[in-house]
């Protein structure tokens, strides 16, 4: 055994006896429903404590998860979130009755389904969590390298239970090979040094270092990624002897890992700051949430129009002032809107990691994928659907373009291929390259089906440059407007319909004169600084007819410019008439129309089409 | 699809690596076997390097379309190949 029969069998004596303990003091909580001792949940908690971690170090995997759940569950009732009642403290004595199993039957104990009970437990804490932190359960965060590799999920509610209980949280990296084997160490002692540092989130063992059976028999390494929650600080987790601090990180903020070489480096009153308890800084991103506060603006805004026009009627002294107050909370509605809506883009290509390991197993190939996101985000609506693109682009570049080990190895290349995504932002735009060291097959792009690709990421606004480059291959460059989702647009009337123009498309607002139109070719031109553009026109000639002069939107799109009369400004009255605006995607019934981008509510709830300027600028012939 | 089990009845550790890995070599890529299962009775230890034995016989499986499965592993072992989750990767049956 992993410590020996003899201290298996005082495991198995004291968790007997705490289990008694457990038991007791479950029952003193129904006994004493509405004045619970300290002391009981002092005790249960102790009871159950040692249980789990005599478990935890002696590879007792069933004990350790199911003594968690009743720790889970026993905390909940302590923070008066679960109201007791016979029904919980029958799911927690079940739960007992099986740990007294597994116990009974500590050398089968790790095959012993427990399903049934963890699902009750779960249940349990689910059904009593807050509202807001329901989701905590079945949400899950990724853990990934500094480097970008995606190591594993946990579950939010874990992590926030360990942040709740003030603990820090660490992700360690071992290596079984040079921490272990050449230091005579077992991976036995690498667990049990783990579990007496505090209790193990998840780990994950990087199986793709090892090789395979024709590689070495002595790997040069073999990483275990494992994430622990303690209450030990940074300095004596530290003193482990396994731990090297330079594969050590502190996990803040669920995706920001510090180097706890970065922490030595810190002052006492910055390590304090960086230690300190962050709970409530978790954000939970709930897009039930976010609908609910989308409508809520619109129910203000009918209230704001609504009120006006009551209040119009009256003459109210300071009515001014209402209506400056009025404006400037829905202003603040949509800039959190804005912010909520934001998502970091590394999060997402991060989750590829999965999906590579899927397809080099299936195509039986060796990737080694390598992002480097910049910390760039974008509105989550568009994240998903840039996400299906690239995971499209990405499994056909293995499939299509990454050769096999024998292959590369007679081509003289390493035997893993390297699958590169690399996002950053230049001037106004976002761009996501794509690039690989493989060898891409003539005619790709038919089979990796480039047509739905570009199409589909047009129709979020975007664009693709496929770019054949003979010594660097094959690569895929997404470029995106930085301000793609929430756009700032100049809002006009034509027929009597509110249009927004993208902002970035609109080169100036003219004034011209009849006389400054020319037809050639069935198309109106306008004379523009010494050279004509062509003109779309959306109003029909007769109504054009009633004035002598009109307002002309010069655009640009595709290194091409042309102009779009309009009938007005939306705020004639206003210096600027730009304002920033939540893009929608129209429904099925619009999707056909690509002269239309998408569709968007004003703040003053008026609805507008927004106009998709390059589609536009495709359709001009002359 | 031939199965077959093998049974190296002593600890999983360096000193054996070699002509454990070599076995299970010649089964699979010399004998084109699809399904290998490693039982563990007897075995009371596994190091680094027989981790990493487990591990480099799950790869080549995987890329020959097949599968491993770990059978009668003590308690101790079963609780480190999950602790490492290892069982995502494979089969892990105990005693």
């Amino acid at each position: 055994m992993l410590i020996g029969e003899g201290n298996l069998h005082i495991y198995i004596e004291e968790s007997l006896e705490s289990l008694l303990n457990l038991e007791k003091n479950i029952l003193a909580i129904e006994e004493k429903v509405n004045n619970i001792n300290v002391d009981t949940f002092n005790n249960l908690f102790k009871a159950v404590h040692t249980i789990k971690s005599g478990a935890a170090v002696m590879g007792l995997v069933n004990i350790k998860e199911l003594s968690q759940k009743i720790e889970d569950a026993v905390g909940l009732i302590r923070e008066k979130q679960i109201k007791v009642d016979s029904e919980i403290i029958n799911t927690l004595l079940n739960g007992c009755d099986k740990l007294r199993e597994l116990i009974n039957n500590i050398y089968t104990n790790n095959n012993v389904d427990i399903a049934e009970s963890i699902v009750a437990l779960t249940g349990l804490t689910s059904t009593y969590l807050p509202f807001k932190e329901k989701k905590t359960i079945i949400e899950k965060i990724d853990i990934c390298h500094p480097d970008g590799r995606y190591l594993f999920s946990i579950s939010l509610f874990n992590y926030t239970r360990a942040v709740r209980q003030k603990k820090n949280i660490y992700l360690i990296e071992y290596d079984l090979i040079q921490d272990g084997y050449y230091k005579n160490k077992t991976p036995f002692d690498i667990i049990k040094s783990i579990n007496e540092l505090g209790d193990i989130m998840e780990g994950t063992i990087d199986i793709f270092s090892v090789g395979t059976l024709d590689d070495k028999d002595i790997p040069d390494k073999l990483p275990f990624f494992v994430l622990i929650s303690s209450n030990e600080q940074p300095e004596s987790i530290f003193q482990n002897p396994f731990i090297s601090n330079e594969k050590a990180f502190i996990i803040k903020e669920k995706d920001k890992l510090i180097p706890v070489v970065d922490y030595f480096s810190l002052n006492k009153i910055e390590k304090e700051k960086l230690l300190q308890n962050n709970y409530k800084k978790i954000k939970f991103i709930n897009y039930d949430t976010l609908d609910s506060l989308s409508k809520l603006t619109n129910d203000l805004i009918s209230t704001q129009n609504q009120l006006l026009k009551n209040i119009s009627f009256q003459n109210l002294i300071g009515i001014d002032k209402i209506k400056n107050s009025f404006d400037n909370i829905i202003s603040d509605i949509y800039k959190k809107i804005m912010q909520t809506r934001m998502q970091p883009l590394g999060t997402l290509l991060k989750k590829i990691y999965i999906y590579i390991q899927d397809y080099s197993k299936k195509f039986n190939k060796k990737v080694k994928l390598i992002v480097n996101h910049n910390n760039i985000e974008l509105d989550q609506g568009i994240i998903n659907d840039l996400y299906a693109q690239i995971l499209i682009i990405i499994k056909n570049i293995i499939k299509h373009g990454i050769e096999t080990k024998q292959e590369r190895i007679k081509a003289g290349k390493s035997e893993n291929a390297i699958i590169q995504i690399n996002a950053f932002t230049k001037e106004k735009s976002i761009y996501i390259e794509i690039t690989n060291d493989g060898n891409i097959e003539d005619n790709f792009e038919e089979k990796f089906g480039l047509i739905d690709i570009k199409k589909n990421i047009e129709y979020i606004g975007g664009k693709i440059e496929v770019v054949n480059n003979k010594d660097k291959g094959v690569s895929f460059n997404i470029i995106l407007s930085k301000d793609l989702l929430i756009i700032e647009t100049l809002l006009v009337y034509i027929n009597n319909n509110i249009l927004a123009i993208p902002k970035r498309n609109v080169v100036k607002i003219v004034e011209a004169e009849d006389n400054s139109f020319e037809i050639k070719n069935n198309t109106k031109f306008f004379k523009y600084n010494c050279s004509l553009i062509p003109i779309i026109q959306f109003i029909a000639n007769h109504e054009l007819r009633k004035k002598n002069s009109h307002n002309i939107v010069i655009l640009s799109s595709l290194d091409q410019k042309f102009g779009i009369i309009i009938e007005n400004l939306y705020y004639p009255e206003k210096k600027y008439n730009y304002q920033k605006i939540i893009v929608r995607q129209t429904g099925i019934h619009l999707k056909k129309c690509d002269e239309y981008f998408g569709a968007a509510m004003l703040k003053d709830g008026n609805i507008s089409l927004i106009l998709n300027v390059e589609n536009m600028a495709k359709k001009i012939k002359y | 699809m031939e199965k077959r089990t093998i049974k190296p009845g002593k600890d999983i550790v360096a000193s054996m690596v070699p002509n454990f890995k070599k076995n299970l070599y010649d089964l699979i890529l010399e004998n084109d076997v699809k399904e290998i299962e490693i039982d563990l009775e007897g075995v009371e230890m596994v190091d680094s390097v027989g981790l990493g034995a487990f591990i480099a016989t799950h790869n080549t499986l995987s890329q020959n379309g097949g599968t491993l499965t770990v059978i009668n592993a003590s308690n101790d072992i079963v609780g480190l190949f999950k602790t490492m989750r290892l069982d995502q990767h494979f089969t892990v049956k105990g005693v």
